[in-house]
């Protein structure tokens, strides 16, 4: 008996250390980037200003990033499908959003709070009747990857058949006169953008720290066979990953029409720039995903200081290629994921 | 609606060259991820390899023969260099990885920095005279059933699918190769395979190079067929077209991968007719279905059918064993 | 194993039947009566330029009336989607050879011209394209085959530059999409621009399929430039807005465009609240013979077309095609493309299929002058000469046409 406990602690001990290990690698990552961009920024053509400039302007469109793909992370955490069809989530609140702004004239503010409820329930809607029949059939993980891929392209291109090729703008804030803090330009839509997106990323923590139900979402990311086995409901946590999902893709596809145009195709544009980010971060992770994301932002917008402009995604996807070469589950993720 | 037309339009895509370079592209899909497990979403990449290569040397050149050949080397040394830091990541993270690589590469091509050599976002045309002009049927057109086929385009199908029985057959002797044995006891458990002794990473990095130059060989037939290389016709679509076909034809058959690419190229136009027939029946009674909706129903109906096969007959129409993938999804 | 060796003799098997010659050689158009006319068109129903695929459509359907009207062959379409994919036009070609048109009318885009026009003239097929902009095809080795009724960007680039100049630019930023169009007709303005002694600033080509432009909108203000030109599609709106809330607003400094801007909705998309957003900007472009009476009747005859850009040029490729068929007497394609550039350039000024057809009928040696001008191409196939159309954006969102500009090219 007494072997045992001394055995169990000495494991929790290991396990621990282990723990301790990986967050120390993983924020030493951090601070090796934190000190590039400092030195970037001093080297700059632009200036340490320009530069400045850069990572506010990718903090903006990383923060998007990061509420996008938080759906994509969480389903793949918990059920381990990639959904390569996620993408269109963000699409169709952009739409939505758009529609009911220019077309019926409701405030932009309402119609995105309203794209928000149809991303979730779009979200809830694909997981009962696309992903849970699959799920059950123990369809592999290659096959699922194909589904979303066959998804993602039929919903293209229904967006494409009913809204047709040309991109489109919001009846509201598109133009507005930028405020200079600290000698960077800052728009108000940006600000508000950005503090709502901090706002919902914090939510989402809170959300699973504090909740039962996030508690269970965290538990079945963790080892869904033994969230089940001890009487979690497996169904609801999924469920509710996929409303949260699509719901939080659908306000950032909607942000992000704030600040571009709104196409058919806006979220699969969007798709490569939230696969890298969630993946550099950590597949699977929330933590992860968000920094992951925050990196991809900047790390675009900072490169056309130095490169051609068309190469800018190019930098996100090196760093993608660099980053999984030293730690290969990305900079937060586990070095083992169950299931 | 003229189904005449419509049906040997239909079978005029399913023998076309593009057929041809999508089964031979499939064929190399099929041993990276049929065989050997290795979910590669780059082989876009290996084909641009392929057929940049073969353009480039032509065009500096040298003799088309041996573009083929060079752009073999560039897919062999592209997938090379992709493979050595991917094989040993998790399937997850190999899939991310390759995609990337892909687009890398890609925009590389078309930047303005690589255009003297690339053509940059022209791409690079006139390096296909030297195989057309062994064309044997000249410009007139032949009739192979009903189907009409214009000479230059009959050369190219000839030769493409010669290549593709040849490559077929070639693969078909690998894989029945104490190698090929290899290859399939890593995609079935890897851990077993390094424990008998087996350089599990040397063989995942052979299967990559292997079958990056059969999509090497796919890339140089369709910028044949087009005569013109464009950086914009390698992207992802075209790798999850090449999936489609793998999983539509069936995983881990040599043959699967040849009949999915006819399959999937008779349907595609075979809806490309219906619809346009119907847009143009709709024009007549007041155009509820307009020619620029054809497209977007067109893909919806891909779409749709990728998931019915994946729900109905996951295996694929023409599988022989059921590809054992490691990995299943989780929970309930 | 039964299935394999059943597939694969199936398959020796058709080879065999394929080599065994039980192929029926048929040979290209050879209907010498010159009661029809079978012509392709391979235009952008779908994709990114789709907008601008209908109204060349309703161009080439009142040619084939006019041309009926005016005693000439009746003309059967086959039409194709070029669909904004190198793969789908190709294959909608492969259909319009297998047809033995006479002659391919397009494509629309640059891009996917250079991918189907060896395809087209290697199979001893005509090409017109009244959309082909791109300098890339001056010269390019098309057996004699390929035409094109607009003029190559070298022109607008210049018109650009003088307008530039014109209005006092020193220091000019450019901003241009990487793409097949847009980089060709940077690069010739460019080039005109040094050439009037106006400095450029800084150069920024963007990938298309960047969701956001900020970075390069900044990259081009940090240049402080007094002129910025954009070479964009759609996403112009959004440089524009970023341009704007960067401080670079056309109060500020002189804003350019082209063409392939949405031009007429423009306004509304930057600012729907405010139409005078973009007052004072200007805009070059491919005359589209606005107010003309070729614009009024195809207006008349499809109100619902949302833009006529580009029309004149392809009804005129298809009138010329029909020209050069009642003057070679013949619908195959080589002879046809044998007459197409003495037609715009003989002695007797014509300017509609019925007119010409009676001069050429007389055996008068004719020049065709119609929905777009006058072309006289050159040995090539393309027109030595454009007019282009200056516009200025108003307070309420519309455009004047403040200058119409004919442009020659120096011989």
């Amino acid at each position: 008996m007494n072997n045992t406990t001394a055995g169990s602690d000495k494991a929790a001990m290991r396990r621990t250390d282990a723990r301790t290990r990986d967050r120390i690698v993983a924020f030493s990552y951090i601070a090796g980037i934190v000190a590039a961009a400092v030195v970037l920024a001093a080297l700059n053509p632009s200036g340490p200003l320009g530069f400045l400039q850069a990572v506010s302007d990718g903090l903006r469109l990383g923060l998007i990033i990061a509420i996008t793909g938080m759906g994509l992370s969480l389903v793949f955490a918990t059920s381990g499908i990639f959904n390569f069809a996620h993408g269109e989530f963000a699409t169709l609140g952009a739409l939505v959003a758009w529609w009911l702004n220019t077309a019926l004239g409701i405030p932009l503010v309402l119609t995105i709070v309203v794209a928000i409820g149809i991303g979730g329930a779009a979200g809830y809607g694909s997981e009962h009747a696309i992903w849970r029949p699959l799920r059950r059939r123990g369809v592999s993980v290659t096959s699922a990857l194909v589904v979303g891929i066959g998804l993602a392209l039929a919903a293209r291109s229904v967006f494409l058949f009913i809204v047709g090729g040309n991109s489109k703008s919001y009846a509201e804030y598109t133009v507005q006169s930028a405020i200079s803090i600290g000698g960077i330009d800052l728009l108000p839509k940006q600000i508000v953008s950005e503090l709502l997106c901090v706002a919902v990323l914090a939510g989402l923590g809170l959300f699973l720290k504090l909740t039962s139900l996030g508690q269970a979402i965290r538990a079945v990311s963790d080892d869904p066979i033994l969230a089940s086995a001890s009487g979690i409901a497996v169904n609801r946590a999924l469920s509710t990953v996929w409303i949260i999902g699509g719901a939080m893709a659908a306000l950032g596809g909607a942000l992000l029409g704030l600040f571009e145009q709104v196409s058919w195709e806006m979220g699969n544009q969007l798709l490569l720039l939230i696969i890298a980010g969630v993946t550099l971060g950590g597949l699977g992770t929330v933590a992860g995903a968000v920094i992951g994301s925050i990196l991809v932002g900047i790390v675009t917008q900072v490169s056309v200081l130095f490169l051609p402009a068309e190469l800018k995604y190019m930098t996100a996807l090196a760093l993608l290629i660099l980053i999984l070469l030293i730690k290969p589950q990305g900079i937060l993720g586990r070095k083992q994921r169950v299931g | 609606m003229d189904f005449a037309s419509i049906i040997s339009d239909s079978l005029r895509a399913a023998i076309s060259p593009t057929a041809a370079a999508y089964a031979l592209g499939a064929i190399g899909l099929n041993l990276q991820f049929g065989y050997a497990g290795l979910i590669n979403l780059g082989i876009a990449g290996s084909m641009a390899a392929g057929a940049y290569g073969l353009a480039m040397v032509v065009l500096s050149g040298g003799p088309f023969w041996a573009g083929l050949l060079v752009g073999l080397v560039c897919a062999g040394v592209f997938s090379l260099l992709v493979a050595l830091p991917t094989v040993r990541l998790r399937a997850d993270y190999l899939a991310m990885t390759t995609i990337a690589t892909a687009e890398i590469l890609r925009l590389v091509l078309r930047s303005s920095w690589a255009r003297p050599v690339t053509g940059g976002v022209n791409g690079l045309q006139r390096f296909a005279d030297s195989f057309y002009a062994l064309n044997p049927f000249g410009v007139t057109s032949y009739a192979i059933g009903p189907v009409i086929i214009p000479g230059r385009t009959l050369w190219l199908m000839l030769v493409a699918w010669i290549l593709v029985v040849i490559v077929a057959i070639g693969l078909w002797a690998i894989v029945k190769s104490p190698w090929g044995r290899t290859v399939i006891a890593i995609r079935e458990d890897e851990d077993l395979a390094r424990a008998l002794g087996k350089n599990t990473f040397n063989v995942k990095v052979q299967v990559m190079v292997l079958g990056g130059m059969c999509t090497a060989l796919a890339g140089s037939v369709l910028v044949t067929d087009q005569q013109n290389v464009n950086p914009d016709s390698f992207g992802t679509a075209l790798t999850f077209v090449v999936y489609a076909i793998v999983i539509m034809g069936g995983a881990g058959r040599i043959v699967s991968p040849i009949v999915g690419a006819v399959l999937f190229w008779l349907l595609l136009a075979l809806s490309d007719g219906i619809l346009r027939s119907l847009a143009d029946l709709s024009a007549l009674s007041g155009g509820w279905f307009g020619q620029d909706q054809v497209g977007a129903v067109r893909y919806v109906l891909v779409g749709v059918s990728l998931i019915l096969v994946i729900v109905f007959r996951p295996q694929g129409f023409f599988a022989g064993r059921l590809p054992h993938l490691r990995k299943k999804v989780t929970a309930s | 194993m039964k299935k394999n060796t059943a597939i694969a003799t199936a398959f020796v098997a058709s080879v065999a039947l394929l080599l065994s010659g039980c192929a029926v050689s048929t040979t290209g158009p050879s209907n010498d009566s010159l009661s029809s006319l079978k012509i392709g068109w391979l235009l952008p129903q779908t994709g990114p330029i789709s907008s601008l695929g209908a109204p060349q459509i309703a161009a080439l359907k009142l040619a084939a009336e006019d041309i009926a009207a005016g005693g000439g062959p009746k003309i059967s379409y086959t039409g194709g989607d070029e669909a904004g994919d190198t793969a789908a036009a190709g294959q909608a070609v492969d259909r319009m050879l297998a047809a033995h048109v006479s002659a391919i009318i397009g494509a629309g885009s640059s891009s996917i011209t250079l991918s189907v026009i060896d395809k087209i003239t290697g199979s001893g097929t005509l090409e017109c394209s009244g959309m082909n902009t791109t300098p890339a095809l001056t010269g390019y080795p098309d057996k004699g085959l390929y035409f094109r009724t607009v003029p190559s960007d070298v022109l607008q680039g210049g018109v650009l530059a003088d307008k530039i100049k014109a209005d006092g630019g020193k220091s000019v930023a450019i901003i241009s999409r990487s793409d097949s169009y847009a980089t060709g007709l940077a690069d010739a303005t460019v080039t005109s621009l040094e050439h009037a002694g106006v400095n450029v600033a800084t150069r920024v080509d963007y990938d298309p399929s960047a969701t956001n432009l900020d970075a390069e909108v900044r990259k081009v203000v940090s240049s402080k430039p007094d002129s910025i030109i954009l070479f964009s599609f759609d996403e112009g709106a959004t440089i524009l807005q970023s341009l704007i809330q960067a401080g670079y607003g056309p109060d500020k400094v002189k804003l350019y465009g082209t063409d392939a801007l949405p031009i007429a909705s423009l306004a509304k998309t930057v600012d729907p609240s405010n139409p005078a957003i973009l007052k004072g900007m200007t805009f070059t472009q491919a005359s589209s013979g606005e107010g003309t009476a070729f614009t009024k009747r195809l207006l008349q005859k499809d109100p619902g077309l949302s833009t006529t850009a580009f029309s004149p040029y392809f009804y005129d490729c298809a009138v010329l095609i029909a020209l050069g068929a009642e003057k070679a007497k013949s619908t195959d394609s080589s002879a046809i493309a044998g007459e197409l550039v003495g037609l715009t350039n003989g002695d007797k000024k014509c300017t509609d299929y019925a007119q010409c057809k009676k001069l050429i009928d007389a055996g008068d040696s004719v020049q065709y002058v119609g929905a777009a001008g006058p072309l006289k191409f050159d040995k090539e196939g393309e027109p030595t000469t454009g007019l282009y159309d200056i516009l200025v954006m108003n307070a309420d969102g519309t455009t004047s046409t403040a200058a119409t500009v004919r442009r020659t090219i120096e011989k």
